[in-house]
């Protein structure tokens, strides 16, 4: 704006300072503000997709891994659960352990802490009301048609079934490769799956068999991706689910079961 | 425009009349299509006309909306040359036969609207306006233009698809028998039909594409009567032939061999109706081998290591773009410069 | 140059040229990673809509009011951070308050620092003129911004979902255009909008034409 003579440095440098004082400041408390809203929403959405794949179950709790072994985390710790979720979860420090590091919040009622996986392969325990294990929910991904497909599905150990399976994120074709979440047909093909021998896809028909998935017509590469996540992820936590839940002195019942089942 | 250019000889005045005019030379193709057209009637039943016409009604429609008007104000000038109703039967010849008509009638109006008029009309159009319609309907309706039925022959010559006249903007809503076309066979199921059924022509696949026999011998005709120029569906169908077997002697289980490649899918159709566009295909013959070739790369590289099961439909337009620059490189240099 | 006089025939005019005669969208083109990849739905495009010029008033009005203190060399530099403070707020706020619409939108809302529309109002208008005018022209472009957006989002949601708002429009059976909602199908509607708003434009300047000449 000024005549075109030299600007001294300093006055640049100071120029860009402030700025970057001052929006740095704007940015920190916008930040601190919004935080526990976001935080609420992540560990909500995160609660709704778990208890929509364990239909049974109304609490949940995640898997943290305790020297190398995975167990269920104690509850009052991490827990996005708990019916009141929102609210618990207002306060920021409950909500921050769901969402991030599990029970290193919760750690202080004595239990062993232990640490979630990471996003992307993360498992939580479903109970039902009168807190009674009714099954894992599992996080998993995998490449589809068109890029990572990532769903989050609940296995009945007694029973050894998938309950339920929902796409969490994909970009697969629409009116296609994305019928993997919009055709009921599919998605409710998972309520009542079993693993053994192994999940397989079917074209057409089939043969009633309990373990088949019928794949899509037209979208038979979106179809299979999807079974292929849900087995690599079976594979890899068929050994690794939680054998001992004694951390907790209530489920002695359902530490059974989980042993029975396996 | 009006000759291809084959037969680029130089002379000096003075000049007989040329022989094809725009008016005829499109007469003359579309004359080629009824062969198909009948096939296509014969495979799929008399839904496959109504799909054609649907297609013709939008592609004249839209010429006659959106064209140039005549000296006197009226609407519908440029109707006559024959171009419009071309694109339509061409673009309808290539849909599924379970397409609810007004999805035809969209793609006519779309190719004529968008591919051929917004361009300035007749010869200013980059890419085919059949294609360029087909390309938008699946863009816009994947599944409809993705769900084959099993050709019949005369016992199913007068059955009418109900989702045909499925109201506008309404799916077809039947369920109907789905089958895989031999290309999606082979590339999901790694199953071959045997490539005399392909001859033929009673296997499912879209309405022209079905019959490589019938196709061969339009080709052969247009030839013949130099409606087009014979360069590009020869090099095209030889580079396919080619690096098909190429890669079937590599690893015969995994990939087909020629004869399967050259029959299945649009590829014939495509080959002589489609990349043979005038308009949109290089003059010089030199221009006409590199498209050629161009294009039979593509079909193969999509075919066998695309996510599509079939790519002829993307290799011609993606050719098309290419052609104003193959004209350049390959325009004969006038004598002394 | 600031010592000028704020008549309400100018600010109305420096309002009112955002959302028609210089529309970002429709007349300067610009911002189109935006428009093409988010206004597949009515409500998407609306809160890209309301987003870009949440930041775009507000950092015209930074700029504007510092247009005096900041030396000319780092002047782009300064534009930016003071851009990328706003986008950084608005992205936090759209994620306190629409969780689901900020899913949907991702990282197009950090995007909003590179769309050309913000640089380019800070850089032609409000290093130029005082706070008042440069608010004034920041609110019109935002609105014309967003009401093109809404244009977009409404014709391409309808078409491609058949729906408005999320509100299935045409019953069960209706066959979607999947086209629309595809970036491809953003260039196709913005097209179709120009070619009409152009041959409005030949309509009526040949009727101009054809005015004078018989007078």
């Amino acid at each position: 704006m000024e005549a075109p003579r030299q600007t001294p440095a300093y006055r640049l440098i100071v120029t860009l300072g402030v700025a970057g004082f001052l929006s740095g400041l704007i940015i920190v408390s916008v930040y601190e503000w919004t935080r526990p809203k976001i935080l609420a929403h992540q560990a909500e959405s995160l609660r709704k997709a778990v208890l929509e794949v364990l239909p049974a179950a109304k609490t949940m709790r995640p898997l943290v891994e305790v020297d190398g072994a995975w167990r269920i985390a104690p509850e009052g710790g991490a827990t996005a659960g708990a019916g009141t979720a929102g609210a618990e979860s207002g306060s920021g420090d409950g909500a921050s352990g769901s969402s991030t590091s599990a029970a290193a919040d919760g750690a202080d009622d004595g239990a062993a802490g232990g640490k979630e996986a990471a996003p992307g392969e993360r498992a939580f325990a479903g109970f039902d009301d009168s807190g009674s294990l009714v099954g894992f929910a599992f996080e998993a991904e995998g490449g589809g048609f068109q890029d990572v497909i990532r769903l989050i599905y609940g296995f009945d150990p007694k029973a050894r079934e998938i309950v339920g399976m929902r796409i969490l994120e994909s970009r697969e074709t629409p009116g296609l490769g994305d019928k993997i979440y919009k055709d009921p047909k599919f998605v409710h093909g998972f309520d009542a799956l079993a693993v053994d021998p192994e999940i397989v896809l079917v074209k057409g028909a089939g043969s009633g068999k309990e373990n088949e998935v019928h794949a899509i017509t037209g979208a038979t590469i979106s179809s299979r991706a999807v079974v292929e996540i849900l087995r690599t992820s079976r594979a890899h936590w068929d050994d690794a689910t939680p054998q001992d839940t004694s951390m907790d002195r209530t489920r002695v019942s359902e530490k059974e079961e989980v042993q029975g089942g396996s | 425009m009006t000759t291809t250019g084959s037969d680029l000889v130089l002379q000096s005045p003075p000049f007989d009349s040329a022989r094809l005019t725009t008016p005829k030379l499109m007469q003359e193709v579309t004359l080629a299509t009824v062969p198909v057209l009948l096939a296509a009637v014969w495979f799929f039943g008399i839904t496959a006309l109504f799909i054609v016409a649907a297609a013709c009604a939008g592609a004249m429609g839209a010429e006659w909306l959106f064209g140039q008007r005549t000296a006197t104000g009226r609407r519908g000038a440029t109707l006559g040359d024959g171009t419009a109703l071309l694109t339509g039967v061409l673009m309808g010849l290539t849909l599924p036969p379970t397409i609810p008509l007004w999805m035809a009638f969209v793609g006519g109006l779309v190719g004529i609207g968008i591919g051929k008029l917004v361009w300035g009309g007749l010869g200013g159009n980059i890419f085919n306006p059949a294609l360029v319609g087909r390309a938008f309907l699946q863009a816009a309706f994947p599944t409809a233009l993705t769900t084959w039925r099993a050709s019949g022959g005369a016992d199913t010559l007068f059955h009418v698809d109900k989702g045909a006249f499925a109201i506008p903007f309404a799916s077809s809503g039947v369920d109907a028998v789905t089958t895989a076309t031999a290309l999606s066979r082979m590339k999901f199921d790694a199953e071959f039909l045997p490539w005399l059924d392909l001859l033929r022509g009673n296997v499912a696949g879209s309405l022209g594409e079905t019959s490589a026999g019938i196709l061969i011998l339009c080709g052969i005709w247009m030839g013949v009567r130099r409606l087009y120029d014979w360069r590009v569906p020869v090099t095209i169908l030889v580079t396919v032939a080619v690096l098909g077997q190429i890669f079937h002697f590599v690893s015969p289980e995994k990939y087909p061999d020629a004869l399967f490649m050259l029959f299945s899918g649009g590829l014939l159709y495509g080959a002589v109706f489609m990349a043979t566009d005038p308009a949109t295909s290089p003059t010089a013959p030199r221009g006409a081998l590199i498209f050629g070739a161009g294009i039979g790369v593509l079909v193969v590289l999509i075919r066998l290591f695309g996510g599509l099961p079939e790519g002829v439909m993307y290799a011609i337009l993606l050719m098309n773009a290419t052609t104003p620059l193959i004209e350049r490189v390959t325009q004969p240099r006038i004598f002394g410069r | 140059m600031a010592a000028e006089a704020k008549s309400p025939d100018r600010l109305y005019q420096e309002f009112t040229k955002g959302i028609w005669k210089e529309n970002p969208i429709f007349v300067q083109v610009l911002g189109m990673c935006p428009m093409l990849a988010v206004t597949n739905t009515a409500i998407n495009a609306l809160a890209m809509g309301a987003a870009t010029a949440f930041v775009l008033i507000g950092s015209s009005f930074l700029v504007s009011l510092l247009r005096k203190f900041v030396p000319k060399e780092v002047r782009i530099s300064t534009y930016i951070v003071i851009i990328a403070t706003f986008v950084t707020a608005a992205d936090f706020l759209l994620q306190a308050t629409v969780p689901d619409i900020h899913r949907e939108l991702g990282a197009f809302i950090s995007l909003i620092v590179v769309n050309c529309l913000i640089l380019g109002r800070q850089e032609a208008f409000a290093s130029r003129n005082s706070v008042g005018y440069a608010v004034v022209d920041a609110i019109g472009m935002g609105i014309g911004f967003a009401l093109a957006l809404f244009m977009l989002g409404s014709a391409r949601e309808i078409l491609g979902f058949g729906s408005f708002f999320g509100h299935p429009l045409f019953g069960p059976n209706y066959e979607p255009w999947v086209v629309m909602i595809l970036p491809p199908g953003g260039f196709l509607m913005l097209g179709m909008i120009l070619l009409v708003m152009n041959w409005f434009q030949q309509r009526k300047s040949r009727s101009r034409e054809t005015m004078e000449k018989a007078a």
